[in-house]
């Protein structure tokens, strides 16, 4: 699994209510991206700069109760919504096997 | 016309060359009235203060200084040289330890120019030891230098204690993985306070369309004596140092972003990438260097910074390499904003741009 959990998460197990949820994240730190920006576009590519991906990976600890594993904390990971649905997805994930209360 | 205090940092940051450089050095030291306050101001900003200082001693241009600028000269030539016996044994140990290790590396930037490009005078200040290495050995390499007693952070210069990064700070490095986290460690030493190094993996930046592959780029790695000391540094071969010099002077005068952080383009950097083709020109003024350019697909970048450095310094490096005109109308004068999503461009030459204190003013939108 992707990170240590912390009590209470409540993820939205809808796909797409995830993804929703995710664009508004993003819409708060990008005021000018589309608020249906595709799931798969290139978030970087759209206006994501070094600094507001920090934000934008904090933001979302913060929402959902998580703190990722630095290790799942990529580029990569980062770059679309559907990717981080997964791994906000996998990151709250009772079973998983890293996941350790603060 | 350029006012002496700007000229004479000018000189002093491509070198004396001839006869007739070192004649204008001495007049420009003499020239009454000159601002020193001017001059002081603009060499730290540019991090040519010690390149000053060592030129003044060279000279034995220490009577037309005013008398308390002499010893403070002086000082600073004593401390970087002893500063410089540090890092040179740091990065002795460092890059041995990591080889012992399996990790590919090499000395850069400062600590591999300050013996050669440099001559080992102490004229060259820096501020950590850098490195380069595969992204794949990101992790390895962390644990060699945490064996070795660095941690990853800084050092405060209020309590003398060294303090781990944030973990705001990691995520930015996470999502940035050109360089690991600067590693620091405290020295039991009277003048010198702690030791920083950085490793990088890219000879640009993460995002950046212009990558050449860290496996070539390390495939030739040579070996540099390190002055004072009986072993040797790994440094890259001459085309793949002068290549990174100059993609990091376009990293970091390209990238408006660096401007917040105050490590936008400075004089320093053009006189790396100057002493580095004088030293080497006989490698690089070549088809074989040419070639190399056209395959990582540099062209534009390279052209970018020489022709700017030409037209600066009055050199001809871009036309020697046969790129003078193979950058873009408009492009010499773009910046990336932050992000990378658009273009900008900023107002004047370069040379008004390294003289400029306030460059924010000189970048608009297109």
């Amino acid at each position: 699994m992707t990170a240590r959990s912390r009590p209470a998460t409540t993820i939205d197990s809808d796909r797409d209510g995830l993804h929703t949820d995710l664009r508004k994240l993003l819409h708060r730190l990008l005021p000018g991206l589309a608020t249906d920006v595709d799931a798969d576009a290139d978030l970087f590519r759209a206006g994501l700069d070094s600094l507001k991906a920090v934000e934008f990976v904090l933001a979302i600890e913060d929402r959902y109760r998580v703190e990722f594993r630095f290790a799942d904390i990529t580029y990569q990971r980062f770059k679309t919504i559907r990717s981080v649905a997964d791994l906000v997805r996998g990151s709250s994930s009772p079973s998983s096997s890293d996941a350790a209360p603060c | 016309m350029l006012a002496p205090e700007w000229r004479l940092l000018e000189l002093v940051s491509v070198g004396l060359q001839s006869d007739g450089d070192r004649a204008e050095f001495d007049e420009l030291i003499a020239v009454e009235g000159l601002n020193w306050g001017e001059v002081l101001d603009q060499a730290v900003r540019h991090k040519v203060l010690h390149l000053l200082a060592h030129t003044v001693a060279a000279r034995d241009g220490w009577g037309h200084l005013p008398r308390f600028l002499s010893e403070h000269f002086r000082e600073l030539l004593r401390v970087n040289r002893h500063r410089l016996r540090l890092y040179r044994q740091a990065a002795l140990d460092i890059s041995a330890a990591l080889e012992q290790r399996g990790v590919r590396v090499a000395c850069t930037k400062g600590i591999a120019l300050e013996s050669t490009v440099y001559e080992g005078s102490g004229e060259r200040y820096m501020v950590d030891i850098d490195f380069m290495i595969r992204p794949t050995d990101g992790e390895t390499s962390t644990s060699v230098m945490r064996d070795l007693g660095y941690i990853s952070g800084y050092y405060d210069w209020r309590t003398g204690d060294l303090h781990g990064f944030t973990r705001r700070e990691l995520i930015a490095y996470r999502l940035n993985p050109d360089h690991l986290p600067p590693f620091t460690r405290v020295v039991d030493d009277a003048i010198v306070s702690h030791l920083s190094a950085d490793l990088a993996s890219s000879l640009t930046w993460t995002q950046c369309e212009y990558q050449v592959g860290m496996d070539e780029v390390l495939a030739t790695v040579l070996r540099q004596a390190v002055p004072g000391f009986p072993g040797t540094i790994p440094v890259l071969a001459p085309q793949y140092q002068f290549l990174f010099t100059i993609l990091h002077l376009f990293r970091e005068a390209w990238k408006e972003e660096w401007l917040d952080l105050e490590q936008d383009v400075n004089l320093i950097k053009f006189s790396d990438v100057l002493r580095l083709w004088r030293r080497h020109h006989e490698t690089l003024a070549t088809p074989a260097f040419h070639r190399l350019l056209e395959h990582s697909g540099v062209v534009e970048p390279v052209a970018w910074v020489l022709v700017h450095l030409d037209r600066t310094f009055g050199t001809g490096l871009a036309a020697a390499l046969a790129i003078d005109a193979r950058v873009a109308p408009g492009f010499l004068n773009s910046a990336s904003a932050p992000g990378g999503l658009s273009r900008r461009r900023w107002r004047g030459t370069m040379r008004d741009r390294l003289h400029a204190r306030e460059r924010r003013g000189l970048f608009e939108n297109t």
